[in-house]
């Protein structure tokens, strides 16, 4: 290939560079955040021992909390799960559960089991949401309420829930999860430490598969049966104990996981809970709040807390699994499109400067780049324009990469928290993270680039669906709607511009009507 | 084209990574199994230990060195938690006889954070008077962990010294209101007047937290909460009639202010006021409760409704008052009583019957009424 550069000369050269760089920079993020995580977490393991939980149960001051529970078509667990919340180790604690619109007999299974009669409660509405059918409370469990409302989506439930909620702290979970029962106190911690500086923790979510639960509380650790649901125990650990821990170090924490969070309710209620078009209303649902912070200059923290631990069942199934990557990618798309404006901005701290680039560059396009390099590289050594041991090097030193921070965060796990005891499950984690590497990890970044696509193009989840009342803001960032109301909004962007206030006041005035469907 | 030496570069170096994290990662393993080990094993040695001090006995020495005396302590510790009286005593003379409360004050000065906070947490539970001094020290400490476990120490070990340290951290922002609420309310009962006379002079949101501990303390300290009662800030009246109500008792002044209270601008002093009207005053407070009951904002009556259902004489309240507090009230006990009192008064007959005499025009709507109670009066009630 000497002589003359051609142009399937400079294609192979951008590409092959893209390939290696994108690896190199992810191995290297993934290193960065494993040094902020590590010292994180020594931290923590040692602090550990300085306050055991039990110590802030003794707390009558411990902020009460309000359980969320969605549920749609839950009828198998629903009832096992409940109990399970409602014997979670915290001094004053509401369980909130929310069939949103389920078409099966949750609720019957749930009135059965808890006496469940009619009550009415007065539901702040404090935020819009589908209607809601009824509130029904339990003769048995004081700190047990139901609502039953019509269909709107998880965010949807999950708003409604606040709504009823009475206490100042809220905590979503999934109703297919299952908290340990220190898991609550634990993640309160550090807004009892700090309460007026942290608005959410999140905690760290472990697959369920292959542990051995009784009575709703955890028995022991296992390495699940599955090929699937193994490869997805390697990823959430890489995940949740390097990521996140990571970028919580960084204060830019992005996800809370939404099978389990807790929030400061005023926090909720300021930024208009969770907005309901959009797939990934967790992840959008945490910028909001960081941007909301920053916009009013406000000194906040989100903290990830690697100890509390929710367990989650992972799909055994591929097809299951690839909805929710598609989804999972769709609400990424759907954050960065909402937040877009925060890309590159030094008012947003790190999070504008290097979370949200971050996200981008890697997670959002990461899957792209991923595919299309394995793609392209076959594709030139196959038509002679890359030598083929060059090629096999290439992709070769991406999947040490891979198996290399794989690796790492084991040892990671290891260190922090001996959840998998034996050596067994060890070497089965090890053999994991390296076959990961030929397969699963190729199929999931095909799965988040139809995602990708998918968001792009047609399957948009979001359309022209508005908030109204204390949402002001929110309405800034619709997208959708006619050209009249954008013309309306850019007219008012430039008065306030020019400051003529009652002009503002009356096409601000014009404004919160919502655009017209 | 790449250079391949680059590739080959990026390779060994992965390479390379991944076997230092499989070292690691077997290393850490094989470290933690052996810790767990003989962790287990000096537990199993020092059992003794704990034993003796559940028969008030006064427990033989601690390993003078090594991982046993670690484990000791930790042992310790967790059982010391759990005793009370010459049992306590027992084992704080072994702390101290053991030199662990002067190695915690020495780990007070420790460069790192965690070992500080835990020091500080030990010394909570080792019960040495001398410690106080050195927690009410740490209560400056640039990190907040350590902060927060000196003042939750300081309230185990504390007395009324410590009050002034802890209320001046929380008016700093250093340590977080609840936390320190939490230290005041572990203070001995000796400091009960000393923590009432701490309400001179304070700002407001330290005056609302000592009356709030006051109430939560449970024995009253004279006049300090009237006073509290009569307080400019809204936010402090409120949190001393909050107080009052939990102590059930109150100097005769105190029903003056609370009525006037109850007429306060603001829907959460009412509120207050009428939770404290209902546990101070008996059915006394039966006539205002049943106003405050039909006020204009929701949680004033749900207050009022609660307090109504508690009064030793709650059947003599009107139909409306009750069924207004049957269907507000927040827990099944409240609602039960509520209930109860309708049946026994025979109300529930009298209202039908009526109804029926004046030609059943809101038949409809009692019965609905009733089925919702739950009534057992009316087996029939269409649900």
């Amino acid at each position: 290939m000497a002589g003359r550069a051609t142009v399937s000369d400079i294609v192979v050269l951008a590409t092959t560079w893209t390939f290696l760089v994108y690896s190199l920079g992810l191995a290297i993020v993934y290193l960065g955040l494993t040094l902020m995580a590590s010292r994180d977490l020594r931290e923590l393991t040692l602090a550990r021992r300085s306050e055991p939980p039990n110590e802030l149960f003794a707390l009558p001051l411990t902020p009460p909390i309000s359980v969320l529970t969605p549920a749609y078509n839950e009828a198998a667990g629903i009832v096992e799960s409940v109990r399970s919340l409602l014997g979670l180790n915290y001094p004053e604690l509401e369980v909130i559960v929310i069939s949103d619109g389920s078409t099966d007999d949750t609720l019957e299974r749930l009135a059965a089991a808890f006496a469940l009669e009619p009550f009415d409660r007065v539901l702040q509405d404090a935020i819009d949401t589908a209607p809601v059918r009824g509130v029904f409370r339990s003769q048995l469990e004081p700190n047990l309420l139901v609502i039953d409302k019509e269909n709107g989506g998880k965010a949807d439930a999950l708003n409604s829930g606040i709504n009823a909620s009475r206490y100042p702290l809220v905590c979503s979970i999934d109703a297919d999860s299952i908290l340990e029962s220190d898991a609550l106190l634990k993640s309160v911690t550090p807004i009892v430490h700090r309460p007026d500086l942290t608005i959410a923790t999140g905690g760290i979510v472990r697959i369920a598969n292959g542990a051995h639960f009784e009575g709703g509380s955890l028995i022991n650790t296992g390495v699940p049966r599955g090929l699937l649901a193994r490869f997805q125990l390697v990823e959430y650990l890489r995940a949740f104990i390097v990521g996140r821990a990571g970028w919580s170090r960084l204060k830019a924490l992005m996800i809370v996981s939404g099978a389990f969070g807790v929030f400061r309710r005023d926090v909720l209620l300021e930024v208009g809970g969770y907005r309901t078009d959009t797939v990934g209303e967790d992840m959008e649902l945490i910028v909001r709040l960081h941007r909301h912070m920053y916009d009013q200059d406000r000194p906040y923290r989100i903290e990830f807390i690697p100890d509390p631990v929710c367990w989650t069942e992972a799909p055994e199934s591929l097809s299951v699994l690839r909805k929710q990557r598609t989804r999972w990618q769709r609400g990424l798309l759907d954050t960065m499109r909402i937040h877009r404006e925060m890309l590159f901005k030094r008012r947003y701290g790190r999070l504008g400067l290097v979370g949200m680039p971050y996200f981008l560059a890697f997670e959002l396009l990461g899957p792209a780049i991923e595919v299309l390099g394995i793609a392209l590289t076959a594709v030139f050594a196959w038509q002679g324009l890359l030598h083929p041991a060059y090629a096999l090097l290439l992709i070769g030193a991406s999947i040490a990469v891979g198996v290399a921070t794989s690796v790492a965060s084991l040892a990671f796990e290891e260190a922090a928290f001996h959840r998998y005891p034996s050596w067994r499950h060890t070497a089965m984690l090890l053999v994991f993270s390296v076959l990961e590497n030929f397969g699963y990890r190729q199929l999931t970044a095909w799965w988040r680039l139809v995602g990708l696509w998918q968001g792009l193009h047609g399957r948009s989840s979001w359309g022209a669906m508005t908030r109204t009342g204390s949402l002001g803001e929110q309405t800034s960032e619709l997208e959708t709607g006619p050209s009249e109301y954008w013309a309306l909004r850019s007219s008012i962007e430039e008065l306030t511009g020019s400051g003529d206030g009652r002009a503002v006041a009356r096409a601000e005035a014009a404004a919160t009507l919502s655009p017209p469907a | 084209m790449l250079p391949p030496i680059i590739l080959i570069g990026v390779l060994a170096a992965t390479v390379l990574i991944g076997i230092a994290s499989l070292l690691a990662l077997s290393a850490t393993k094989l470290r933690w199994k052996i810790k767990t080990r003989s962790d287990a094993r000096h537990r199993h040695d020092l059992r003794v230990l704990p034993i003796a001090l559940a028969g008030g006995r006064v427990p033989s020495p601690a390993p003078v060195s090594g991982r046993g005396r670690e484990v000791a302590l930790e042992m310790m510790v967790e059982t010391v938690a759990r005793l009370r009286g010459r049992h306590r005593i027992a084992a704080q003379m072994w702390f101290e006889g053991n030199g662990y409360v002067d190695e915690a004050i020495r780990e007070l000065r420790s460069k790192s954070g965690w070992r500080r906070a835990q020091a500080a947490y030990r010394m909570g539970r080792f019960g040495s008077a001398r410690a106080e001094a050195y927690l009410a020290w740490r209560l400056r400490d640039p990190r907040y962990e350590v902060r927060d476990a000196a003042a939750r120490a300081l309230g185990r070990v504390g007395g009324r010294d410590a009050i002034g340290p802890l209320l001046d951290a929380a008016e700093q922002g250093r340590v977080a209101r609840g936390l320190v609420s939490g230290a005041l309310l572990e203070l001995p009962p000796g400091c009960d007047h000393a923590l009432a006379s701490a309400m001179n002079g304070r700002e407001t949101d330290t005056r609302r937290l000592i009356a709030q501990v006051i109430g939560l303390r449970g024995r009253p300290v004279g006049d300090v909460l009237v006073t509290g009662l009569r307080d400019d800030e809204p936010e402090v009246r409120r949190e001393s009639a909050l107080a009052l109500a939990r102590l059930g008792e109150a100097p005769g002044e105190a029903e003056i202010e609370l009525r006037r209270l109850a007429r306060d601008e603001r829907p959460w002093v009412r509120a207050s006021a009428a939770t404290a009207l209902g546990a101070l005053l008996g059915d006394r407070a039966a006539r205002s409760l049943a106003e405050l009951a039909g006020d204009e904002d929701f949680w004033v009556g749900y207050r009022a409704a609660e307090a109504l259902t508690e009064l030793p004489s709650g059947a003599e309240h009107g139909w409306r008052v009750l069924m207004t507090a049957r269907d507000t009230a927040s827990d099944r006990r409240s609602r039960r009583r509520c209930l109860e009192l309708m049946e026994q008064r025979g109300q529930v007959q009298e209202r039908l019957q009526a109804s029926v005499e004046r030609g059943g025009r809101d038949l409809d709507q009692l019965l609905e009424a009733l089925a919702r109670a739950g009534s057992r009066a009316w087996p029939d009630a269409p649900r």
